[in-house]
């Protein structure tokens, strides 16, 4: 180990948060280099410093008056009902969307829609879920055994990315059947359709990819086999495509 | 299962008191009051409606900063694409010095005044000023700023060490500048 890993744990050990062993690597290291013994030294009494950053600033009354009433809101709020010009500029991106797919991506469903309104829906805990597990097997159990698919339901565990899975459905939109399902971590949902497209499915296997963006959610798009998979979030792209590339 | 009600009233019992922690939170994340304000609300917008989800027992105050940090996320996706470049060589050799020449010192820090170390920290690039802000100032444990951050535990520690020595150099300067040190 280098100096710059040392500081790393002499930081972490002045947190106390280190295992016995490495705080035993720290005290061996500390004997022998004066850089870290200078660095510990500053490092512990900077740290009564940092302790005396003001934890707490009060949020104005006005602040805290306007979020209690957007609260109270909120608890009285019926189920959201899209606004005219809501509804329009949404038709706008989802025709756009489709416009885009159907130029550069080779699927014959139409499923920006569905899949960005059933995200929309789970984001506001207002999805029906048919299933509630956070078990991915019972989940796929349960699509394989409604025989509605015509391919092997798996759904992904990506308890791994730190998501667990709340449950899923099966949502027929425009003709198209599609496994739903739903993972949250924290507040943030990503909610995951599979579907089969005969109609744009080339015939090869090879595994296709693509970022759709709608408004404010994005959605990575994996084709294999005539089988559609879209991830759709709220979260930046480089997230939603390390979760992709953990289950791809 | 719970009621409405009954969720309502226990998220106004645990989670209002916790305004002040979370609003503080914002301010220094956004750089900027309307902004904090806006992150407050929907942060506790999103927690309410996803409140029947907390895990009774577990840290309530880091549930809430995770869901701040994640609102703040999804409006600055462009922040990661404007990440300053940090020669991180060169902080270190200063930070060397700078440990070096206080050896021996009695309060090292003695020289600094209110709000300097503020000042520092929040000339901290983003993701540096976050890891701080979670540990030092608001006392989360390493696991759960790692769950705020949505990174691993080892990105929370270097993190932390490259912060630490950048807030020293940047304290420094102040001094320098100030003429309470040479060089």
């Amino acid at each position: 180990m280098d100096c710059d890993t040392y500081h790393e744990l002499i930081v972490a050990d002045l947190d106390d948060t280190l295992s016995t062993s490495e705080r035993d690597a720290v005290r061996a290291h500390l004997e022998e280099c004066v850089v870290c013994r200078n660095a510990r030294a500053l490092e512990a009494e900077f740290a009564e410093h940092l302790r005396r950053i003001p934890r707490l600033v009060e949020t104005p009354s006005a602040v805290q008056e306007r979020l209690r009433v957007a609260l109270r809101r909120e608890t009285m709020r019926p189920p959201p009902r899209a606004r005219p010009r809501t509804l329009a500029v949404l038709a706008a991106v989802v025709l756009l969307g489709a416009l885009a797919v159907g130029l550069l991506w080779p699927v014959g469903v139409d499923f920006v829609g569905p899949v960005s309104d059933d995200f929309r829906l789970a984001a506001s805990a207002q999805l029906p879920l048919d299933v509630t597990t956070g078990d991915p097997a019972v989940l796929a159990r349960y699509f394989d055994g409604s025989g509605r698919f015509g391919f092997p339901a798996s759904v992904f565990d990506l308890r791994a990315a730190g998501y667990r899975l709340l449950g899923g459905a099966i949502r027929r939109r425009r003709g198209v059947v599609f496994a739903v399902s739903v993972y949250e971590r924290d507040g943030e949902i990503v909610v995951c359709h599979r579907f089969r497209d005969t109609e744009g499915s080339t015939g090869n296997d090879m595994a296709l990819r693509r970022y759709l963006r709608a408004g404010d959610v994005g959605t990575w798009v994996t084709r294999q086999g005539g089988v559609v998979c879209c991830l759709t979030s709220r979260l930046p792209p480089e997230e939603l495509e390390r979760i992709v590339g953990m289950v791809a | 299962m719970a009621g409405a009600g009954n969720l309502k009233s226990r998220f106004e019992a645990s989670a209002l008191p916790l305004m002040h922690h979370v609003y503080t939170a914002a301010l220094y994340l956004a750089h900027d009051r309307a902004e904090a304000e806006d992150l407050l609300q929907e942060t506790y917008l999103r927690a309410y409606r996803f409140f029947h989800r907390f895990r009774e027992g577990t840290n309530l105050k880091a549930w809430l900063l995770t869901i701040l940090y994640n609102v703040l996320r999804n409006r600055h996706r462009h922040r990661a694409a404007e990440q300053r470049r940090i020669d991180f060589a060169a902080v270190g050799e200063k930070y060397e010095r700078i440990a070096a020449a206080m050896e021996g010192r009695d309060a090292p820090f003695q020289h600094l005044v209110d709000g300097e170390i503020e000042r520092a920290l929040e000339s901290l690039p983003h993701e540096f000023r976050a890891v701080v802000l979670l540990v030092d100032v608001h006392e989360l444990t390493y696991a759960e700023a790692a769950t705020a951050l949505g990174c691993p535990i080892g990105t929370v520690r270097s993190r932390l060490s490259r912060a630490r020595r950048l807030l020293h150099v940047a304290l420094h300067e102040y001094a320098r500048q100030r003429g309470i040190v040479d060089s």
